[in-house]
C-alpha cells in the first residue's frame, strides 16, 4: 500500500465553479458579488458602467427598470431578480413587445419554438428548454430571469399571458414536473421526450428503461452508450450518443472532440482515479470521489495555497508522508486520534507540551530516552563519565537527558524546552534513520547493560515511526466452529453443531468454512430469523438436488431476501462456489447474471411515462422528427414498442386517448396508474426527489433502498391479491420486478393478461415473447408501486383521475 | 443542443461587433472556445492596453455558465494574478448564471469591470485594497502593467 500511497492523482480535480479561483478568495468574492453584481447585470444593456459599491437588490431593479425602456409592462407575477438582464436581450425578445418574433424562435435553445412555455413571470421559451430545465436540470427557476415557478404553461398560445389562463383552459397537467397543458397533445409531445427513446437516428423504439434500453442499442445497433453520461449527462435520452465499443473506450479517454465537425462537443473525455481507475463523469465527480475516497494533506495543501493538489490513496499512506515530510505526534493516542501532525518542529513541541504535560505518556517518554541516546554521539568522547551515571539509572537518565544531568529532579516538563532545539535536531534525524543509528551509537559506547536497556527502547521508537501497527496482530478470527451447523449441500440440511473432525482434510475444512460464511451471510441478510433460515437452507439443498431449478432458487431468494441486489449478489456468488457439480453452479450463476443484465441499477428516467398519449405511432413519428430524422421507422417497431411504453401510458392514464385508465385493466391494484406512470417517468423527474416517489420507476434497486419508506407488507396487499402465484411478497419491488423478468409468467397470473388489452395492446401480441414478458414485468413493479402508494395513504380505487391524484401526491412531497 | 444557440450567438457579435471586443474562434471547428480581444475601454486605467480573454462555453451552455479568464496579464482586484488569469463574475456563478444571459452581456460585463474594479468582490485581496487605500499607486502599476504587457 505503500507504494500505491505515494502516487498521485494526475488530474487534479477541483470543485468546478465559475472561476477556479482558490476557494478562500471566491467564497470571499461571493458575499461581496450578490450585491455589487446585480447592478452590472441590469446595466449590461446599457454599457454605461458607473458602479458604486454594492446596492441591494431592490435598487439594482430600478436602476435597471430605467436604463430601459418599460420593458416590463408585463407585470406579471414575480418578476424581481435581474430584470435589467432583459434589456439588452430585448432586441431578441421581450417578454411583452417582441413576443410573436420570439415565437419563432426560442431564446435559449435559438430552436424554432414548437409549444411555448410560460411561466407565471411571463418570460417564455420553447417547450423543450422549459421541460430540460425542470425534468433534468431539475430547477423550476425562469430561464430569463430565475424567477422560481411551481407551475408553467404548455400552449400553443403566443400571445396569452400566464395570468390570464384559468383551470378550464388545462386540459392536462403534470404535477411532478409542475406543468399544465392547455392541450392534449402538447402534453403528448412533452411525455414523449422523457421517454427512453433509442439514440438512434433512424429508430424510434421507446424502452422500457436504462437496462432495456442497453440491451435494445446493443442486439439492434450494435452500438453501446456510455454508462457514465446516461448517468449524469443532462440530456434527454434520445440525445445520448451510440458508440461503437472502440468510440467508447475513446469517448470516455479523449471526449468526442472531433475538429471540424458540427456536432463535435468540447467534451474532453471522462477523468480518471489514478488510484482506484475508476472513471467519473466529471471532474466534479472525480473531485468527490477523491475527497470521499482519498487522504490530503492538510498541511501542504495550507502552504501551497490550495494551488496543487495532491491525494494520498488511504491514511496509511498519507501518515507515511506525515512522517516523512511534517511533524508527526508520536504518542499513541494522537496516533489514534489520526492528524495530530504539524508544520513545524516547533509546532509539534508546543502540542507535546500543552497535551501530554508532565508530559510525557509513555511513547513520549520512550521516545525522549531514544533522543538522549542518539546524542551520545556527539558526546561521548568529552563526557565518559557522565553517560555512564545516566546509563546507571534509567529513570534518571530520562529526566536527565538535560543539558546538565546533575539537577536531577529537574520536571520533565520544565526540562524539555530547554532542550527544544536539541531535540528537534535528533528527533528528525532518528525518524529518518530510526533503529540503526542508534543501535550503531550503542555498539560502540555503552556498557551492555545499557545496551539491553536501551534495545528495547529504540525498537519500540521504531515501531512509531513505521507505522501504528496494531499491537498484537490477531489474524482475522475464522469463523466460529460452532458456526458449521450446516452443510447446505447436504440433502437435507444438518443442524448438527460439528466441530471440525480433526481427521478432515484441509479442503473439507475450508468447506466447511465457506458453508458457514454462506449461513452466516444469509442469517445476517433475514435478520436471524430461525425460519427463514430454515427455508434457505431447504432451498438450497432443494436445488442441489435438483428438485428445484436456478430460476425457482432465484425466486425463492427474491422472495426470501429483503435486501439489496448487491448483499444478494454477493450471497449467491458465494453460495455457487460451494457447489461442486459445475452445472449447478454455473446455471445459478446464469439466472443471476440474467437478472442483473436486465435490472442494474441505474439511475430512473423522468417520465417516460405515459408514453405518447396520443398513440403510439403517433409518438413513434414525434421522436423521429425530435431526433430530426428524416424517415419514421416502421410501423411495427413503433406499435411494438407502443405495447410497452403503453403498458405504462395506459396505466398511467395520463395520455392513453381513449382514456383507458388503467384501472380498467387493473381493478385490483390500487393507484397503480399513477405508479406505473412515475414508474415509466424517466427517473430524472423523480429522481432527485429522496421521498419514496423516487423509487417509483422500474429498475433501480438501490434507489429503492434508498426509498426507505417501502414497506413489503404493505405491498403484498395489492400484489398479492394481483398476482396470486408468486410467493409472498416480502421484497423490494426491483426484486419482483426482475424475477419476472426473467421468465415469462404469464401462466402466474392470469389477470396479467389486461394489460395486453389496452388500446395499443394488438400490436403488442405481435410484439411476442419479448414485449410479453416486458408487459409482466412492468405489471410487476405497479404491483409494489400499488403497495408503496397504497402504504403513503394514497389508497383509492386506481381511475385514472385517482392515479393522477395519487401521482401528484407524491409530488409534492418531492417539491419538499 | 448547445450549438444552435452558440452559433447564433457568435454570428450577431460577428453581424454587430460590439465597441473595441473583436471574436475569433482560435480553432474553427471549435465553438466552444472563444479568443476574445478588448480594447482597455478609454478613460480607465487600461486606457491603451490591448487585451486578451478566453472565453469558454460548457457544453451544457446555455444552462451551464460560460468561463472567462484574463489571457493578457493584468492588474486588477478582479483578475487572479496568476497564469490562469481568471476573472471573478458574478454573473457566471453557476447559482448565479441564467440560461439568458448571452455572451454579449458576459463580455460588457467584464468590460465594465475594467472600468469599475470590484475591490468588494475582489479575488486579489492586495490589489483591491491598493485600489481602495491608494489609488495613486493602483494606478500606476496597472498602466506599467498595460505598458508591460498589454501594448498594442
Amino acid at each position: 500500500m505503500a507504494s500505491a500511497a505515494s502516487t498521485t492523482v494526475p488530474t487534479a480535480p477541483a470543485p468546478s465553479s465559475a472561476q477556479p479561483n482558490t476557494p478562500n478568495q471566491s467564497r470571499g468574492g461571493r458575499s461581496g458579488a450578490r450585491g455589487g453584481q446585480v447592478p452590472f447585470i441590469s446595466r449590461a444593456g446599457a454599457f454605461s458602467f458607473t458602479l458604486t459599491s454594492s446596492p441591494p437588490r431592490p435598487p439594482a431593479d430600478d436602476l435597471g427598470g430605467g436604463g430601459v425602456s418599460g420593458h416590463r409592462s408585463t407585470g406579471g407575477a414575480a418578476p424581481t431578480v435581474g430584470e435589467g438582464e432583459e434589456l439588452h436581450k430585448g432586441k431578441v425578445q421581450a417578454p411583452d413587445e417582441d413576443e410573436d418574433v420570439e415565437a419563432d424562435v426560442c431564446f435559449i435553445c435559438a430552436s424554432p419554438v414548437v409549444h411555448n412555455s410560460i411561466a407565471p413571470c411571463n418570460h417564455r421559451t420553447c417547450h423543450i428548454c422549459a421541460l430540460r430545465l425542470r425534468a433534468l436540470y431539475k430547477t423550476r427557476a425562469c430561464a430569463h430571469c430565475r424567477t422560481e415557478a411551481k407551475d408553467v404553461v404548455f400552449t400553443d398560445n403566443t400571445t396569452k399571458r400566464f395570468e390570464d389562463f384559468t383551470a378550464t383552459d388545462f386540459e392536462q397537467s403534470d404535477e411532478t414536473l409542475g406543468i399544465k397543458y392547455t392541450q392534449k397533445d402538447i402534453h403528448a409531445d412533452t411525455l414523449l421526450l422523457l421517454r427512453y427513446n433509442c439514440p438512434d437516428h433512424d429508430c424510434d423504439v421507446a424502452c422500457w428503461g436504462w437496462p432495456d434500453l442497453h440491451r435494445h442499442v446493443k442486439s439492434v445497433h450494435h452500438k453501446v452508450l456510455c454508462d457514465l453520461c446516461t448517468r449524469n449527462k443532462k440530456v434527454f435520452t434520445h440525445e445520448h450518443e451510440l458508440f461503437t465499443p472502440q468510440e467508447l473506450r475513446k469517448h470516455e479517454k479523449f471526449g468526442d472532440d472531433h475538429p471540424g465537425a458540427v456536432d463535435q462537443s468540447g467534451f474532453k473525455g471522462h477523468p480518471e482515479c489514478g488510484f482506484c481507475r475508476q472513471r467519473f463523469y466529471g471532474d466534479d465527480e472525480l473531485y468527490v470521489h477523491c475527497r470521499d475516497k482519498h487522504e490530503r494533506c492538510h498541511i501542504c495543501d495550507r502552504r501551497s495555497g490550495g494551488s496543487k493538489q495532491q491525494y494520498y490513496v488511504d491514511y496509511n499512506s498519507l501518515e507515511q508522508h506525515f512522517r516523512s515530510d511534517h511533524f508527526m505526534c508520536a504518542d499513541q493516542e494522537c496516533l489514534e486520534k489520526k492528524f495530530v501532525v504539524f508544520g513545524s518542529e516547533m509546532d509539534l513541541k508546543a502540542h507535546q507540551l500543552e497535551n501530554h504535560p508532565n508530559g510525557l505518556t509513555k511513547d513520549a517518554r520512550r521516545d525522549a530516552r531514544r533522543v538522549d541516546i542518539s546524542a551520545f554521539d556527539y558526546r561521548a568522547p568529552h563526557q565518559e563519565p557522565r553517560r555512564g551515571r545516566g546509563g546507571g539509572e534509567r529513570e534518571g537518565r530520562g529526566r536527565g537527558r538535560g543539558r546538565d544531568p546533575n539537577t536531577e529532579a529537574l520536571p520533565p516538563s520544565a526540562a524539555q524546552p530547554m532542550r527544544r532545539d536539541e531535540l528537534a535536531y535528533h528527533r528528525q534525524q532518528a525518524i529518518q534513520n530510526a533503529q540503526s543509528a542508534t543501535a550503531r551509537t550503542f555498539g560502540g559506547q555503552l556498557t551492555s547493560t545499557d545496551a539491553y536497556a536501551a534495545r528495547p527502547t529504540s525498537s519500540s521508537r521504531q515501531e512509531t515511526t513505521t507505522a501504528p501497527r496494531s499491537q498484537t496482530s490477531t489474524n482475522p478470527s475464522f469463523p466460529a466452529i460452532d458456526h458449521l451447523d450446516l452443510n447446505p449441500s447436504s440433502t437435507s440440511p444438518s443442524n448438527a453443531p460439528s466441530a471440525i473432525p480433526a481427521n478432515q482434510t484441509p479442503q473439507q475444512q475450508a468447506r466447511q468454512l465457506q458453508h458457514a460464511a454462506i449461513i452466516d451471510r444469509a442469517s445476517t441478510l433475514l435478520h436471524n430469523d430461525v425460519s427463514k433460515i430454515t427455508i434457505f437452507r431447504d432451498a438450497v439443498s432443494a436445488y442441489r438436488t435438483s428438485s428445484l431449478t436456478a430460476q425457482q432458487l432465484l425466486d425463492r431468494f427474491f422472495t426470501l431476501f429483503d435486501c439489496s441486489s448487491t448483499d444478494l449478489g454477493k450471497l449467491i456468488k458465494e453460495l455457487a462456489d460451494i457447489y461442486e457439480n459445475e452445472a449447478k453452479r454455473n446455471g445459478l450463476l446464469k439466472v443471476w447474471n440474467d437478472w442483473r443484465a436486465i435490472n442494474e441499477d441505474y439511475p430512473s428516467l423522468p417520465a417516460g411515462t405515459s408514453s405518447a398519449s396520443a398513440g403510439s405511432v403517433g409518438g413513434g413519428h414525434r421522436v423521429l422528427k425530435l431526433k430530426s430524422s428524416t424517415a419514421q421507422s416502421s410501423r411495427s417497431a413503433v406499435s411494438r414498442q407502443g405495447s410497452w411504453g403503453n403498458a405504462s401510458s395506459s396505466a398511467t392514464g395520463g395520455g392513453a386517448p381513449s382514456s383507458t385508465s388503467s384501472s380498467n385493466h387493473f381493478p385490483a391494484i390500487s393507484n397503480t396508474g399513477s405508479i406505473a406512470r412515475i414508474g415509466t417517468t424517466t427517473p430524472w423527474v423523480t429522481g432527485a426527489a429522496s421521498s419514496s416517489a423516487s423509487s417509483a420507476r422500474a429498475s433501480p434497486a438501490p434507489a429503492r433502498a434508498a426509498a426507505g419508506a417501502y414497506k413489503p407488507t404493505t405491498s403484498t396487499a395489492g400484489a398479492v391479491d394481483m398476482f396470486p402465484a408468486l410467493p409472498a411478497a416480502k421484497k423490494p419491488n426491483t426484486l419482483m420486478a426482475g424475477k419476472t423478468r426473467g421468465t415469462v409468467r404469464w401462466d402466474d397470473g392470469g389477470r396479467n393478461t389486461p394489460p395486453v388489452g389496452n388500446p395499443w395492446a394488438p400490436p403488442s401480441a405481435a410484439g411476442g415473447g419479448e414485449s410479453t414478458a416486458l408487459a409482466d414485468e412492468a405489471a410487476a413493479g405497479w404491483e409494489g408501486e400499488g403497495g408503496e402508494m397504497a402504504e403513503a395513504g394514497k389508497g383509492a380505487a386506481g381511475g385514472r383521475r385517482k392515479g393522477s391524484r395519487g401521482r401528484s401526491r407524491c409530488c409534492i412531497s418531492l417539491d419538499e | 443542443m448547445s450549438q444552435k444557440r452558440i452559433a447564433k450567438e457568435f454570428g450577431d457579435l460577428q453581424k454587430t461587433p460590439l465597441d473595441g471586443i473583436k471574436i475569433i474562434l482560435p480553432n474553427e471547428a471549435d465553438m466552444l472556445q472563444w479568443q476574445i480581444t478588448m480594447e482597455g475601454p478609454k478613460g480607465s486605467a487600461y486606457e491603451g492596453g490591448n487585451f486578451v480573454l478566453s472565453l469558454s462555453l460548457p457544453k451544457e451552455y446555455p444552462f451551464k455558465p460560460p468561463t472567462l479568464s484574463f489571457k493578457t496579464k493584468i492588474y486588477h482586484p478582479n483578475v487572479t494574478n496568476d497564469d490562469k488569469g481568471s476573472m471573478c463574475l458574478g454573473l457566471l456563478r453557476p447559482d448565479e448564471w441564467k440560461p439568458s444571459s448571452k455572451i454579449d452581456t458576459v463580455l460588457e460585463f467584464a468590460r465594465g469591470l475594467l472600468v469599475d474594479p470590484q475591490p468588494d468582490d475582489a479575488v486579489e485581496q492586495g490589489i483591491a485594497r491598493e485600489y481602495r487605500e491608494n489609488r495613486k499607486e493602483f494606478l500606476k502599476t496597472a498602466k506599467a502593467w498595460v505598458k508591460q504587457y498589454a501594448k498594442k
